[in-house]
């Protein structure tokens, strides 16, 4: 079983939540230049939900090569939970960006390569979902899920990172971003906390998915035994 | 001893689909029907005009890739399920190594696909009455799209034969992955076509990086596809 957060660690986690929250709120200025320069502050929300995206998607991934290598039922779980986490987190880059979008440019939506590509993963995870539920035999379920999850991780950065940096020159994503000091000490505080979030996300997902199987096992065991 | 094994797969499975015919017949039936779709519903379009001649390019270049995409989901599938279908799977796996079988069925998806394209790329041009600036590049674009889109194919039409919802599943593994290729082939072939591209100056010049995104894609995916293939074939 995975370990449950300690007590002081959940307040510490509270605690530094809080502190990034009102080091936004209160101290970051108005990003000058911008169509809303108030609202730009979004930023600081938006970049640690896609750091967070791209670390529970490199856990799916990690998780899956574990499985396939060890065929062990924990690493499909942990994939699993990677893959439910980092859909989730892909939902949140996608509705600040598109608020940001709309303050800043005039348009919930503009087709552009990062706006795409975020929007693409959100694709890929749903079909990884879609796929575990239509095989029923658990470990072949662990198996090909693992292996979708692994193709779609190496393919899918061409569309996020390689094609944008290197190959489109018109994007509303600056290419290599830098910030001013009041930002990076908002944006980087504030990922930290996120992926401090994410473990005891991830944590508390893969006991309760545990639970879930050893029941799911138990009332087959039970059917099994009734005929 | 691999390319022999490679080869007569890819043999069989030519031979298979020439005697039984299905997909074929499923993909130029598609094809066709997708065409005089697009003539009718083009046809009250002006496209003679210079503006005209434009918006024609746009248009062809989105739905070549639009037929080809949909006409691979709906034939390129077939590959693995036939196998597990017919209980010939078990067969294969005693003749022939994993990454073998899965070369073999993906040189016949690819020449599959490449047949799809050959009837939608001229007539989709001519019914809109597209002129083609660059046609070696054209090709160029479309062979490299085809080859990584091939790779993609198999590998989830693999996947799906070991699933119970077999319909519309491999369209929906298929195609967020296969996007990145989609994007790049939209966007060579608006170049080749010559949007927005003087009539002198040189595609590799202009346009060069799309085909090495091409190019990368459909290495990574057939890449991609060896290392993971025996995961699939074996479990």
């Amino acid at each position: 079983m995975e370990r449950e957060m300690k007590p002081a660690a959940k307040g510490a986690l509270f605690v530094f939540t809080a502190g990034c929250l009102s080091y936004i709120f209160l101290k970051v200025p108005a990003a000058v230049g911008f169509a809303n320069p108030e609202l730009a502050r979004l930023v600081t929300m938006h970049l640690p939900c896609a750091y967070v995206a791209l670390v529970a998607a490199t856990i799916a991934a990690w998780h899956g090569i574990a499985y396939l290598r060890k065929r062990d039922m924990a690493s499909d779980i942990k994939s699993y939970v990677g893959a439910k986490i980092a859909f989730l987190y892909c939902f949140l880059t996608t509705i600040t960006g598109s608020m940001f979008a709309k303050v800043q440019w005039g348009s919930f939506w503009n087709w552009d390569p990062r706006q795409t590509a975020v929007a693409v993963l959100l694709l890929v995870y749903a079909a990884y979902f879609t796929l575990r539920a239509s095989i029923e035999d658990p470990e072949r379920r662990a198996a090909l899920s693992a292996v979708y999850v692994l193709f779609a991780s190496i393919l899918t950065p061409m569309l996020g990172y390689v094609i944008p940096t290197f190959f489109i020159d018109q994007s509303l994503h600056p290419k290599f971003a830098k910030f001013d000091v009041t930002y990076r000490m908002a944006i980087y505080p504030m990922a930290i906390a996120l992926v401090w979030h994410l473990v005891w996300m991830f944590r508390l997902s893969v006991r309760a998915e545990k639970v879930n199987q050893a029941i799911a096992e138990l009332e087959l065991t039970s059917e099994g035994g009734m005929a | 001893m691999w390319v022999k094994e490679t080869l007569a797969i890819a043999g069989k499975e030519l031979r298979t689909e020439w005697r039984s015919r299905v997909a074929l017949a499923s993909l130029g039936l598609f094809v066709a029907c997708s065409i005089a779709l697009v003539a009718l519903s083009t046809a009250r379009i002006p496209l003679n005009g210079a503006g005209g001649k434009e918006i024609g390019s746009q248009i062809a270049a989105a739905l070549i890739w639009i037929q080809v995409c949909f006409a691979s989901a709906m034939g390129l599938g077939r590959a693995f399920v036939v196998e597990s279908e017919r209980g010939t799977m078990t067969a294969l796996r005693l003749h022939a190594r994993a990454t073998a079988v899965w070369a073999g069925k993906f040189i016949g998806n690819t020449l599959l696909l490449l047949g799809v394209c050959v009837i939608t790329v001229p007539t989709t041009c001519g019914v809109l009455g597209v002129t083609v600036k660059h046609p070696g590049a054209l090709i160029a674009v479309v062979v490299l799209a085809a080859i990584g889109m091939g790779a993609v194919f198999t590998t989830t039409g693999a996947l799906v034969a070991q699933t119970s919802a077999r319909g519309g599943l491999l369209a929906a593994l298929s195609f967020p992955i296969l996007l990145p290729a989609f994007v790049s082939g939209v966007d060579g072939t608006l170049r080749a076509i010559g949007w927005r591209l003087s009539a002198s100056a040189a595609f590799l010049d202009t346009s060069g990086g799309i085909l090495v995104q091409l190019l990368s894609y459909a290495v990574l995916a057939i890449a991609a596809s060896l290392l993971l293939f025996d995961a699939i074939w074996n479990d």
